[in-house]
């Protein structure tokens, strides 16, 4: 049984006492983290830079897709956390049972901690950035201090400190607007989806698998469910669930949307793709200087930063929860050693795969496309529990929720058959 | 059908897309193939000399810290690298397509020298030519890429 499964099925743990008011802003906050660091990841900050070059504004609509999305699964996922007081994971395997469980954690799982080597290689190419000192020397580096970190630092202090310094990716928001856009050439892009010359649809879907893939990642339901138990969220906390869902994921979609319009407006003017971190900073050098590049770079070191403690974490959560270890970053490591061994594993993999001098973009491409593989085996247990009664009594789903998720599960089944044959067949979006 | 049968259906079917796989990716290129690559790296080396020239721009205006513009280049210039590499390592099927390598490769070749010429440059005249040789370069590639769509 898991360390949060003692808590009755239908009651919430109870909440620690404090100041009402000023906790439920501060609980905002794990929204604000979960959108920046989950949602713009080295994923977004790649998928959305090369769409944006390449494609210009013609996948907007995948990102508005990917962001509706990921709020109807995160809505749905806090909501079993406040009320029931447990992981979703958890109840996933106890509710489908541990074979179609494993499943879940087996697709999960390999995304996750490859997305965390791409996190990590995302911090080592922000590094780079700024010190022009290789990124594999900043690796080992990183994946120590990543460990360090999660070992030590309370949870609360890393979701304010990342959470905030992942906001000044707000730059290229800014930026965007310092550039001068052609709004008309833009809004034609957005309203006339499809591949401009010298692309085929192939690429174009290809790219919007990845996009839309980049948006829903697995690890961010996880986290953002595990996130909540850690701050014990209750059945009163659903508001600020909501809040952290509605609010924080969008203003993730938004910086995301940031990345996309700057590189539209700079790179596909010249008809030219982006494939490395140096090239999506350069817009907001373009628009602002060297307050603007260093904005950026700091950026994408929180965002990448932010989301390596999130996949780490997340690897962590899934396999402990699976296995009815106790687990979390309220409990000392030695209280939750197997839980703080699968985490510093997990950072060891990651960090191993960056060692074999894997390009990180390229890894990140990689992993997009299993991650949208993968998605079916995250989303269809929670839209299963999420209609459950028995833990969630009269806040299980209602009518428009099972309406967008069944929606939504159709998309990502589609999205997920088709990844492969469309890595195939555009060689990685290569055309 | 016994379980062992099975086992060697399964691992026959994936052999055989194993092998089919192995031959589609390591057979010599034909005339479009072979196109494909050559414009795959104009497209690289584009991309590249096209970065360098933001890059240099930016540099000239002060924008960009030089930490910054050393890993821009190195990216830029680790592009080229690899494109060199895949240009040289396919062969040309016919006299059409060893004609469109001998236009490209020089021009890889500009861009490769041109991106080392704006890392190294030590003061604004240098680079400053540096950045209008890349865009004359960037230019000409892109020439090559629409005359061949």
């Amino acid at each position: 049984m898991s360390a949060s499964s003692v808590t009755s099925r239908t009651e919430a743990p109870p909440s620690p006492a404090g100041g009402g008011g000023v906790k439920q802003v501060l609980a905002i906050a794990l929204g604000v983290l979960t959108a920046i660091g989950g949602f713009v990841d080295i994923g977004d900050i790649v998928a959305n830079a090369e769409a944006g070059a390449r494609f210009g504004l013609a996948h907007a609509w995948v990102l508005l897709l990917g962001v509706i999305g990921i709020c109807a699964y995160a809505e749905m996922s806090g909501r079993v956390t406040a009320v029931s007081g447990r992981p979703v994971f958890d109840l996933v395997r106890e509710r489908l049972g541990p074979r179609v469980a494993l499943a879940n954690l087996a697709g999960s799982l390999f995304v996750t901690v490859l997305t965390l080597g791409a996190e990590i290689g995302g911090v080592g190419l922000a590094l780079q950035l700024a010190t022009s000192v290789d990124y594999l020397l900043w690796v080992p580096v990183v994946g120590v201090v990543l460990w360090a970190t999660l070992w030590r630092a309370k949870f609360s202090l890393l979701e304010n400190l990342f959470g905030i310094t992942g906001l000044t990716l707000v730059v290229f928001i800014i930026a965007f607007f310092r550039l001068s856009p052609d709004t008309g050439q833009l809004w034609h892009q957005a309203a006339h989806p499809g591949p401009p010359a010298g692309e085929d649809w192939g690429t174009y879907w290809f790219m919007a698998v990845a996009l839309f893939a980049s948006a829903m990642t697995p690890y961010e339901v996880f986290f953002f469910s595990s996130g909540g138990v850690e701050e014990r969220w209750s059945s009163k906390d659903l508001l600020t669930s909501r809040v952290n869902v509605f609010v924080g994921f969008p203003l993730g979609g938004l910086l995301a949307f940031a990345l996309m319009a700057t590189a539209a407006t700079v790179f596909h003017p010249l008809q030219m793709s982006v494939d490395a971190l140096s090239q999506v900073a350069l817009p907001a050098a373009v628009a602002l200087g060297k307050l603007g590049l260093a904005a950026a770079i700091l950026g994408f070191f929180a965002a990448t930063f932010g989301a390596a403690m999130e996949t780490g974490l997340s690897s962590a959560y899934t396999v402990a929860q699976y296995f009815g270890w106790a687990w979390g970053k309220l409990r000392r490591p030695r209280e939750a050693a197997r839980f703080h061994t699968v985490l510093m594993v997990a950072i060891l993999v990651g960090v191993a795969v960056l060692m074999t001098t894997i390009d990180p973009i390229q890894l990140t491409e990689y992993t997009l496309v299993f991650s949208a593989v993968a998605l079916p085996l995250t989303y269809l247990p929670i839209l299963v529990v999420a209609n459950d009664r028995g833990y969630l009594g009269r806040r299980v789903n209602g009518r428009l929720a099972n309406t967008v998720g069944l929606l939504y599960l159709a998309i990502v089944l589609a999205a997920a058959i088709a990844a492969i044959p469309l890595m195939i067949v555009t060689r990685m979006g290569g055309g | 059908m016994k379980v062992i049968h099975r086992l060697m259906i399964a691992a026959a079917a994936a052999l055989l897309l194993w092998a089919g796989l192995a031959y589609q990716v390591s057979r010599p290129p034909d005339a479009s193939g072979y196109q494909r690559v050559v414009l795959q790296v104009a497209g690289t080396a584009h991309d590249a000399a096209a970065t360098g020239v933001l890059v240099g721009r930016q540099q000239l205006h002060r924008h960009v810290t030089d930490a910054f513009a050393t890993t821009a280049y190195d990216d830029a210039m680790k592009a080229v690298a690899g494109a060199e590499q895949k240009l040289a390592l396919a062969v040309a099927p016919d006299g059409t397509s060893a004609t469109l390598r001998d236009r490209l490769a020089p021009l890889v070749q500009a861009t490769a020298r041109e991106l080392s010429d704006a890392a190294g440059a030590g003061d604004d005249a240098t680079l400053g030519a540096a950045v209008a040789a890349l865009d004359g370069t960037a230019r000409q590639l892109d020439d090559l890429i629409e005359d061949n769509p």
